[in-house]
């Protein structure tokens, strides 16, 4: 059983800015833990960060830290009452990429104690944050065994993939040599991105919530630039009216879901993406369970209440989400008022798309109801309970193109850790009619979703009745 | 030890064998006449003839079961035991058709057994039996439903269910109540909406919030 971590930014940023506060001195904390179970992973979500203040260590060094374990006690309560897990995490700023002797007996100890309050099985982990920024770290079984956490996740403004087990953290030149050669198809990507992004690309499974116009542009943009694995959400079949825009489709594949034609366009190209298809709406246990194990997801969606959905499935399960859309509105005469095709990078644990004002509760209540009972919709709207819901869009496939770019160039930008002077912004709008490129940024966090943050597998999923 | 007085004359026996002891359930009674009826003997444990049934437990074979107008003879010999049996037992839970958030189970935990989250079409209710309705009323307690919407908890509960409906105690009428039929019954619709300054709040509300709510607007509303 393979175990990972995911950390949201914000508390990535609370870890190192206590882990690592410049005197060069070693200092710990720890993180309660949802999980996300799977046959052969499984993942622990960071929820908050308990750190142990430096006036409880009674010895804090370059090289080592001695701390009182009080504040561990009301946490092992809570850990027992819940069910949770716990990650240890501590520095090391001289860069010593393993752990020490006596990193392993305190694990060793710690974890015994932990075990001993959690009810049943239940992973705990011990975690080194580096000063380079590197992270590594290890499961600790109740036999004091330890187990390589082969993947740490990190979905702040940048996103980190942190892939190295400990002792082998060579400081490898991301602009240069890599020790993994690149497929040939991927030579032009490397000479811009660099061998490492590109590796990483191949290591990453995707989410791609709806897959229509521009979602089936996002599914084989991705998949060209060897993505290793994709999972696409769409309950839909193609229509004529979907020819002008999805991407990958031919006449024949008319009445066809759209999930197979976009895999089958995929599995032609010969790249050596893997693609999983789940033909339901999101809200079902089947699609919230495929795409809690992806490692990013995109939304494609119209309707604000799937991209509603997808935003707190990105919440409980520390996920990237990029939300990419159209918005036009036909002037009537045959020509265009506005359109706007937009770019929302959302982080878990920041703001939201409702925080945003990208999508409104009220229109995404309505779309629920219209979607789950037509006849009590039809009877609210006209008791005026609820507004109208918009009918089939329109839509221009060039439009959609400039939007699953502008989406997909988000991915790369942020995995490539590009170095940035000023705070990325969460939001580009290219507005096509007057012809400029708006960033926004949105500094103040969603606390609706800030409460589900990091909460994983529960019952029901999502904390939502009707997923199932 | 309790002790029937000679209230009902009926046979007028045997004076020396005055004080016969039995036993009713688990508790052990004297009669101080040799006979007895069985409702009587039912009133001695605090029990009804329509609700419950009493048999005599026999030596030998199976309990006979005693009519409430039968007389029974305490001189006769055998065990003078007895044993009440209800007369109607209900099993089967309430349904769980579907699943709350673990907060809201907590707040339900209150009601024990006594509610129920069914599905009927495309709706999906959470029905309390037993709820308590604020004075004023008629009624002391209902049925409380609440539909839960399909994207609940983003989006919350909205209007609440009274079976049987509620009336005021001094007959007036109430304000935006509708009837709405669901499951064969017919539920008393209140039309009491939040308002723009009290906001449903995902993941802070739940049915705990709600059940405030609803206690509050049925009680506000005798005081208009």
């Amino acid at each position: 059983m393979k175990t990972r971590l995911r950390i949201a930014g914000v508390h990535m940023d609370a870890l190192r800015s206590h882990l690592l506060p410049g005197d060069g001195k070693e200092a710990v904390a720890f993180a309660v833990c949802g999980r996300l179970g799977g046959p052969e992973v499984t993942w622990l979500l960071v929820q908050r960060i308990i750190p142990v203040p430096y006036a409880d260590c009674v010895i804090r060094r370059h090289d080592i830290v001695t701390w009182n374990t009080d504040v561990l006690v009301p946490l092992l309560g809570e850990i027992r009452t819940t069910g949770a897990s716990l990650v240890k995490f501590h520095s090391h700023p001289t860069d010593w990429n393993d752990f020490s002797r006596s990193d392993d007996a305190s694990d060793v100890s710690v974890f015994d104690t932990v075990h001993l309050w959690s009810r049943r099985a239940v992973p705990h982990a011990s975690v080194v944050v580096m000063g380079n920024g590197s992270l590594f770290g290890r499961t600790v079984g109740p036999h004091g065994d330890f187990a390589a956490l082969d993947r740490i996740a990190v979905a702040g403004m940048s996103v980190e993939f942190h892939d190295i087990p400990p002792g082998s953290a060579a400081l490898v030149d991301r602009s240069t040599g890599h020790r993994s050669a690149v497929p040939e198809f991927s030579a032009s990507s490397a000479q811009v991105l660099g061998p490492a992004t590109v590796a990483l690309l191949g290591k990453l499974r995707i989410g791609i919530v709806g897959c229509s116009g521009t979602g089936s542009k996002v599914v084989l943009e991705l998949a060209r630039n060897g993505v290793g694995s994709l999972v696409l959400v769409d309950p839909d079949v193609v229509e004529e009216r979907n020819l002008n825009r999805i991407e990958g489709s031919v006449r024949e594949d008319c009445g066809r879901a759209k999930v197979d034609v976009l895999s089958n366009a995929v599995a032609r190209m010969g790249l050596g993406t893997d693609v999983v298809t789940v033909q339901r709406y999101l809200a079902s246990a089947e699609a919230v369970r495929t795409l809690a194990t992806c490692d990013w997801v995109f939304g494609c969606m119209d309707s604000h209440d799937g991209r509603r959905t997808l935003n707190r499935l990105a919440s409980f399960y520390v996920i990237p989400y990029v939300d990419v859309g159209v918005s036009i509105t036909p002037d009537g005469f045959g020509s265009i008022e506005s359109a706007v095709a937009a770019a929302h990078f959302v982080e878990p644990g920041g703001s939201s798309l409702a925080s945003r004002g990208a999508i409104s509760a009220d229109v995404a209540n309505a779309e629920a109801l219209m979607l789950a009972n037509p006849e009590e919709y039809g009877r609210q709207r006209r008791a005026g309970y609820v507004e109208g819901v918009a009918g089939p869009r329109p839509a221009v496939g060039p439009f959609n193109s400039l939007a699953a770019n502008l989406g997909v160039i988000e991915l790369l930008d942020r995995v490539h850790r590009l170095r940035r002077t000023t705070r990325a912004a969460e939001t580009l709008r290219l507005d096509i009619t007057n012809s400029f490129i708006l960033p926004e940024r949105h500094a103040d966090a969603c606390d609706a979703l800030g409460r589900v943050l990091g909460l994983g597998d529960i019952d029901p999923l999502l904390d939502m009745p009707s997923v199932t | 030890m309790q002790s029937l007085t000679n209230s009902q004359g009926t046979e007028h026996g045997d004076q020396k064998h005055s004080r016969f002891p039995i036993t009713v359930d688990s508790s052990k009674y004297v009669v101080e006449r040799p006979t007895i009826l069985g409702s009587e003997i039912l009133a001695l444990a605090k029990r009804q003839s329509k609700d419950y049934l009493l048999t005599q437990l026999m030596a030998e074979g199976p309990p006979r079961v005693i009519e409430p107008d039968h007389s029974v003879n305490l001189r006769e010999p055998g065990i003078e035991r007895f044993v009440t049996l209800k007369r109607q037992q209900t099993d089967g839970r309430e349904r769980r058709e579907f699943t709350l958030p673990a907060r809201d189970l907590v707040v339900l935990a209150q009601f024990g057994e006594r509610w129920e989250t069914v599905r009927e079409g495309a709706d999906r209710w959470l029905r309390i039996s037993d709820w308590p309705v604020p004075c004023g009323y008629r009624q002391t307690v209902v049925t409380l439903g609440l539909l839960v919407p399909p994207s609940y908890p983003n989006q919350g509960f909205d209007m609440a269910y009274f079976d049987p409906p509620l009336e005021r105690s001094d007959g007036k009428p109430i304000n935006a109540v509708t009837p709405r039929p669901c499951a064969g019954r017919s539920f008393q619709q209140w039309s009491r909406h939040r308002l723009p300054t009290d906001p449903w709040r995902p993941d802070v509300d739940g049915v705990g919030t709600e059940l405030l709510r609803v206690t509050e607007f049925v009680r506000v509303e005798v005081e208009r």
